[in-house]
């Protein structure tokens, strides 16, 4: 049984390294890290609606340009979550996201976080991922934010209903309250 | 206790009444059950508690786990630690940590601080045990992703009260139970020592008492009950065995009086009966006795009127009747008519017969005189004396009458004096003559055997006459013989010389005695016989000189081996005087070394007698009285004579035979040395006559050359004479020389293929093969120890004699060599002329030839060579032929095993 734990373990943790690994770090580049991470994260503690997945599909995690990760996210890149394996999508404009059929958005804090934004991302079976605040009130799931030098998140629980995902109760207890 | 028990209870418990061994034996099974429970109880008590434990904390560490993966996920110890709080509802635990999935400590909690938490921890799954606490490492998984661990830290100080509470239990049903064992155990044992005791008591009592009328009691129907009635049955039986065996006792001790009684008396009227009859017949054999000794006719009459009379023998034998019958003229039926008996010429009647008138009348008749005549004319002129017997009353009942013959003795004794061979068949008829003397050995009544065999007459051997009439050489040893007899009153035996009337010298006679007691034991008178023993005597005596006589020596002892004869012949040989071998054991003439085994050799030779040479394929020596050893020869032969069988020996000096053998030897040793010689001779004559023969050849062949047809016919003829002659002269010089040359050139053996000289041999003959045409065919050779040169000159000398003595037909010669009796026998075989039988020897001589010189070539040494190199190599050569058919010459070679055989250094000259 130890064997089967060590087996388990250790590979996931070494590829981990990198992308959770400096979660703590400040520094500019290594914000983005921990943001991946933690979009990341947000993956495991969501369920998507079934019919949002065709057979064998990816699944399609897309970050509207400007792409603040840099690289960071290509690690991700063939990562199973949901059962699926992960694959990055780069949209150029926020109409194309339904076209790219995205399970997941990050909309970085270049693009202000309007409602018509965020009304072209979202949609059924999408999480809208951002990191300007007001994102979540304008209809975004769920924000990154900063709190007293920590990275927290806030959630919009209207959001995640209306686009039909459940939130782990878990990631909801971590969630920041929203003023 | 129930360990003492278990370690030594036999020692413990030997004397302890069964009572005791119960309840122990009982207590022991208990409190062993119990402890073996208790301890069950226990094991499973810790087992249970622990795995209660480890599922306990890895329920909880799921649940903590499970509730910390997103705050370990988003990073959130704040979270994290608030999770951990939760622990608080578990006293077992002591402390909890969570810590990232690269190890870092993420989050903590403890119930009390004090308890160590590592710093860093590998993400493994770990559940530990150490002292009172326990360890576990629970790792963290977020979607199959470690995403940290939890650490737990928990006491286990829980299982110190359950072990309290387990064994408090414990100890208290322990002591309960031994307790409750105890009182059942000592009230269920009595259920069974009750009896047992009693019938343990019992036994004791009956065998103190002895009294076998008690029983015991029987308290149940289970197994004791039985042995109960079992042991009662035993009493009672033994009660009962024990009054028989008194019944039977009583009555076989009063048996045994009543027997005693009864046996004494029987046995007294036994003894006087017994004696009464002894004596009785003691009497009526002395009577007998006498009657039968006294040399007189006497009869016997036992009633009044003499209706039976009996006689003596010498009274049978003088009425030619046989014995045991009735000799009374007054029987009442067949009375004898065959005699009548005369007084002073006048016949009597048969009432008026001496014997019947003193039965009747009771008055005795002294000096009466009678004759009776038989039938054929015999006369018997009797004296003699008629007493009547009497009965207690004085009337007579019978009577006695004894006659002296007067006349017929007198011719009997001129009868037997006439003719000695006469007298020896009746001396060894009546093989014995009896005689009665007084206790002091003196005749004081006449004794006819002794005076019939001696011719001493009443006068002179009466008293101690007798003993004139014994040799004067044995007379000393007969009296002392005698007197010996006469003081210790025992009987004897002697042989001595006695005077002999009929023969008119002394004979050997064996006498015997014996004393006559009366009723107080002293003697009476001396009964004897002796017997005429001198033909076995002589006989001995002839044997004797015969043994005498005998050229060899010769010894005879018994079984013992004790030397009872030795003969002149033997004291020549060992140098003994006879008088100091006989007596002595047959071992002193035995070599010392193996006189001990001798007397073993002798019993063997007793156990089963039969003739036959001593010591056979040894060499027997035997020893001189001077010490000196003598080879000899010995014949054993078994003599049976009335001593049982004794053994004759007869013994040879071989000296002299020794003696021949060795000269035989030397003899023939000299006969080859001179061999040798004249071998050596031949050879150096053959050697030198070469050369003077040579120059006479050489110049009668000049002499042939040149001065043929210069001289006269004459002339040449004698030269041609010369020629061939001196040709023939060398050839013959050069075969002698050959012959000669087997022995003077010979070289070492070797080991060689016979196959070499066989080639060799036909190399050298192939001309003559090719001339004649023959064909030579040989089998394989073996290998063998010889001279090559030799065997090539064997074979070719055989098989060239094959071809040259061939037939009408071409020669077939086969040279063979066959396997027989471990050695190999070599032949050659041709169908040549054949050898007629009686030339078969002669051919392997010296020039012998079977034909003549124009017939067939040579000198005929040839198969003399061949002999000679066959026997050089310790074989034989022989032939088998018949004229015509052709012939095989055999031969054989000592192949093998054999020493190297050298040439005889002085043959070893050159040239």
């Amino acid at each position: 049984m130890d064997r089967k734990w060590i087996s388990r373990v250790l590979p996931a943790g070494a590829a981990l390294v990198l992308a959770l690994g400096t979660a703590h770090a400040q520094p500019p580049p290594l914000e983005y890290q921990a943001k991946a991470s933690f979009v990341y994260n947000f993956i495991l503690f969501t369920d998507w609606p079934d019919d949002v997945f065709s057979d064998n599909g990816n699944f399609n995690l897309c970050v509207l340009s400007p792409d603040p990760f840099g690289r960071i996210l290509d690690a991700l890149a063939g990562e199973r979550a949901t059962g699926h394996p992960i694959a990055i999508k780069r949209l150029g404009s926020a109409e194309t996201a339904t076209e790219a059929r995205c399970h997941l958005v990050f909309v970085s804090a270049a693009h202000r976080p309007s409602t018509e934004l965020l009304k072209n991302v979202s949609g059924h079976g999408v999480l809208t991922v951002g990191e300007a605040s007001g994102f979540a009130d304008r209809g975004g799931v769920i924000n990154l934010v900063e709190d007293r030098g920590r990275l927290r998140f806030e959630v919009n629980r209207r959001a995640a209903e209306r686009a039909g995902l459940r939130l782990s109760s878990r990631l909801l207890n971590l969630a920041v309250e929203r003023p | 206790m129930s360990a003492i028990v278990a370690a030594r209870p036999k020692r413990l418990f030997r004397h302890h009444s069964i009572r005791w061994k119960l309840v122990a034996v009982m207590l022991t099974v208990t409190a062993l059950t119990l402890a073996l429970a208790g301890a069950g109880i226990l094991v499973y008590a810790r087992t249970s508690f622990d795995r209660q434990m480890a599922q306990h904390l890895h329920t909880l560490a799921d649940v903590i786990g499970l509730n910390s993966t997103a705050a370990l996920a988003f990073n959130d110890p704040k979270a994290a630690t608030e999770t951990l709080a939760a622990l608080r509802g578990d006293p077992q635990i002591n402390a909890a940590a969570l810590y990232l999935a690269d190890g870092r400590l993420f989050a903590t909690y403890w119930k009390e601080h004090g308890t160590d938490l590592p710093d860093r921890l590998d993400l493994l799954g770990r559940y530990q045990r150490t002292g009172d606490s326990v360890l576990l490492t629970d790792v963290v998984f977020l979607k199959d992703r470690p995403v940290g661990a939890l650490y737990l830290v928990a006491d286990t100080s829980g299982w110190g009260e359950t072990w309290r509470g387990y064994t408090g239990i414990l100890a208290v049903l322990f002591l309960a139970v031994l307790t409750v064992g105890f009182l059942l155990s000592v009230w269920l044992q009595r259920l069974f020592t009750r009896p047992v005791l009693a019938l343990a008591g019992l036994m004791h009592r009956i065998g103190r008492e002895r009294n076998y009328t008690l029983r015991a009691e029987k308290f149940a129907d289970d197994e004791i009950g039985t042995l109960a009635d079992g042991f009662n049955d035993m009493v009672a039986q033994i009660e009962r065995r024990r009054a028989e065996v008194e019944q039977a006792r009583e009555e076989l001790e009063r048996r045994v009086v009543e027997l005693n009684v009864e046996m004494t008396e029987r046995e007294r009227a036994e003894q006087a009966l017994r004696a009464s009859e002894e004596r009785e017949r003691a009497h009526a054999a002395d009577l007998r006795s006498v009657m039968e000794a006294v040399p007189a006719v006497v009869f016997v009459a036992r009633d009044r009127e003499c209706k039976n009379i009996t006689a003596n023998r010498a009274g049978y034998e003088m009425l030619r009747l046989p014995a045991g019958q009735n000799t009374s003229k007054s029987a009442s039926g067949d009375a004898p008519k065959h005699f009548r008996v005369f007084h002073n010429g006048v016949e009597l009647p048969a009432e008026e017969l001496p014997v019947q008138r003193v039965a009747r009348t009771g008055v005795a008749l002294h000096n009466f005189e009678e004759e009776v005549v038989l039938d054929d004319g015999t006369r018997h002129e009797l004296l003699g004396s008629v007493v009547p017997l009497l009965d207690e009353a004085g009337q007579p009942r019978g009577a006695v009458a004894v006659f002296i013959e007067i006349a017929e003795r007198k011719r009997a004794e001129e009868a037997l004096r006439a003719s000695e061979e006469r007298y020896r068949t009746l001396v060894s008829a009546t093989t014995s003559v009896v005689w009665t003397t007084d206790p002091g050995g003196r005749f004081v009544e006449p004794q006819p055997g002794w005076q019939s065999y001696t011719g001493q007459t009443w006068d002179e051997y009466r008293g101690l006459g007798w003993q004139e009439a014994l040799h004067a050489e044995d007379r000393e040893q007969v009296l002392a013989t005698w007197q010996r007899a006469l003081e210790s009153g025992e009987g004897y035996e002697l042989e001595a010389r006695l005077w002999h009337a009929g023969s008119r010298r002394y004979r050997y006679v064996a006498a015997r005695a014996a004393a006559l007691r009366d009723d107080a034991g002293g003697i009476r008178d001396w009964i004897g016989t002796f017997t005429d023993i001198d033909d076995r005597k002589r006989a001995e005596e002839q044997f004797r000189l015969a043994v005498e006589a005998a050229p060899n020596a010769m010894v005879m002892i018994d079984q013992e081996g004790r030397i009872l004869l030795a003969n002149r012949q033997l004291e020549t040989l060992f140098g003994y005087e006879r008088e100091e071998v006989i007596g002595r054991s047959v071992e002193v003439l035995v070599p010392e070394r193996s006189r001990s085994l001798h007397p073993d050799q002798r019993n063997h030779f007793f156990a089963d007698p039969h003739a036959r040479a001593m010591g056979a394929g040894r060499e027997l020596y035997g020893r001189r009285k001077d010490g000196r050893q003598v080879p000899i020869e010995i014949g054993l032969n078994p003599i049976v004579t009335n001593e049982g069988v004794l053994c004759l020996a007869s013994i040879i000096d071989i000296t002299e035979r020794k003696r021949a053998e060795q000269e035989f030897r030397r003899y023939t040793e000299e006969l080859q040395r001179s061999n040798r010689e004249l071998a050596q001779f031949a050879y150096v004559a053959s050697h030198d006559l070469q050369e003077p023969l040579r120059a006479i050849s050489g110049c009668v062949q000049l002499l042939q050359q040149r001065y043929r047809d210069k001289l006269d016919t004459r002339a040449d003829e004698l030269i041609d004479h010369a020629v061939s002659g001196a040709v023939r002269m060398q050839s013959l010089i050069n075969d002698l020389l050959a012959y000669s040359r087997v022995d003077s050139r010979a070289r070492p053996f070797e080991r060689c293929d016979l196959a070499q000289p066989l080639a060799q041999a036909l190399a050298n003959l192939q001309l003559a093969i090719a001339e004649s045409g023959a064909t030579v065919t040989s089998d394989e050779m073996p290998v063998v120890t010889g001279d090559p040169m030799q065997l090539t000159q064997l074979f070719q000398n055989l098989i060239g004699n094959a071809i040259k003595f061939r037939g009408e037909q071409p020669s077939l010669v086969h040279v063979g060599a066959e396997q027989k009796g471990g050695r190999t026998l070599f032949y050659v075989r041709d169908n040549g002329i054949g050898i007629e039988p009686q030339y078969y020897e002669r051919i392997f001589g010296v020039f012998q030839r079977l034909h003549t010189r124009t017939h067939y070539a040579g000198t005929g040494i040839g198969l003399a060579i061949c002999r000679k190199i066959v026997e050089r190599h310790h074989g034989r050569i022989w032939v088998e032929s018949s004229a015509g058919q052709g012939s095989t010459f055999y031969f054989t070679l000592q192949a093998g095993g054999m020493q190297d055989e050298r040439p005889s250094e002085q043959y070893r000259h050159g040239g």
